[in-house]
């Protein structure tokens, strides 16, 4: 079939660790794909097979596949944590995979590697295949237009909240300190929100030293002054 | 432990653990250095065990 008459493919993958929100954005971007005239394929296991050159593992989504699928956690295409970005070959391999299933656009959900992962093969791809990424980060530490969160941080702050919730009546129950160690290594966003929410004691983040070093010193001393 | 509250939460950012100074943690042999880096526990015992100094 000629190209221009050729009905365009767009393929989405999950890389990295899970994170919630997943099957929210594979539900969004799979709705408003089709309704753009498009056919979706879900790649399996992130760059797993594709990174071998195996493009076998996908299915075609329809919006009736995916269309509640945002109240479950976890991701229906699975994940993996092979970086195609680490070699030519892969880089490669993956470029021929995604050629060999006609896809025109790929949308990319993942972390940092995932990201890098994407621009590589955006820039071999030479325009062949338009690459999208959305950033997996619950730590909130992207600065997205109209101050939108990323996607996943107001689930884990919520589930953060509530078990600091419970951790507050027990501290009080036992007359006892509870020490939490939230996620945000870069950026403290999620235990200022788990720690507003929940009325903490204390929240301590990263943002408030200025040296790149923390002395031990200063975060007891910090904590005993409570 | 604390001088203020007898009780409550603290809630520390991952960061605040990630770039506490190593050569510091070296003069307290009561810490576990591997704990305090698999877990809220390893960081639960680190801050009681430290604040007995």
């Amino acid at each position: 079939m000629d190209d221009h008459y050729r009905k365009k493919t767009l393929a989405i993958l999950v890389g990295g660790g899970p994170a919630p929100g997943i099957n929210g954005v594979i539900r969004s971007v799979t709705i408003e794909a089709i309704n753009s005239g498009l056919t979706v394929y879900g790649i399996l296991e992130g760059f797993e097979h594709l990174s071998r050159g195996d493009s076998t593992h996908f299915r075609e989504l329809k919006i009736e596949d995916v269309s509640r699928i945002h109240f479950t956690g976890g991701s229906i295409l699975y994940t993996s944590r092979v970086n195609p970005a680490k070699s030519k070959e892969m880089l490669d391999a993956t470029l021929k995979s995604l050629t060999q299933l006609s896809v025109d656009y790929l949308i990319t959900i993942g972390g940092d590697d995932t990201a890098t992962s994407a621009y590589k093969i955006d820039r071999l791809a030479k325009g062949q295949i338009q690459v999208a990424h959305v950033p997996k980060t619950i730590d909130n530490d992207l600065p997205l237009p109209g101050n939108m969160p990323t996607f996943g941080y107001q689930t884990a702050r919520d589930f953060g909240f509530r078990i600091v919730q419970s951790l507050m009546l027990d501290a009080a129950t036992t007359r006892r300190w509870y020490y939490v160690v939230s996620m945000g290594r870069k950026a403290g966003h999620l235990a200022l929100g788990i720690g507003k929410a929940a009325g903490a004691t204390l929240t301590i983040i990263g943002e408030e030293f200025r040296n790149t070093i923390i002395s031990f010193e200063t975060v007891c001393d910090i904590l005993e002054a409570r | 432990m604390s001088q203020g509250n007898p009780y409550g939460v603290a809630i520390l950012a991952e960061g605040i653990i990630t770039r506490i100074d190593q050569n510091e943690l070296m003069k307290h042999p009561y810490v576990n250095l591997e704990k305090i880096f698999t877990g809220i526990s390893g960081f639960r015992k680190l801050i009681s065990e430290g604040s007995q100094r």
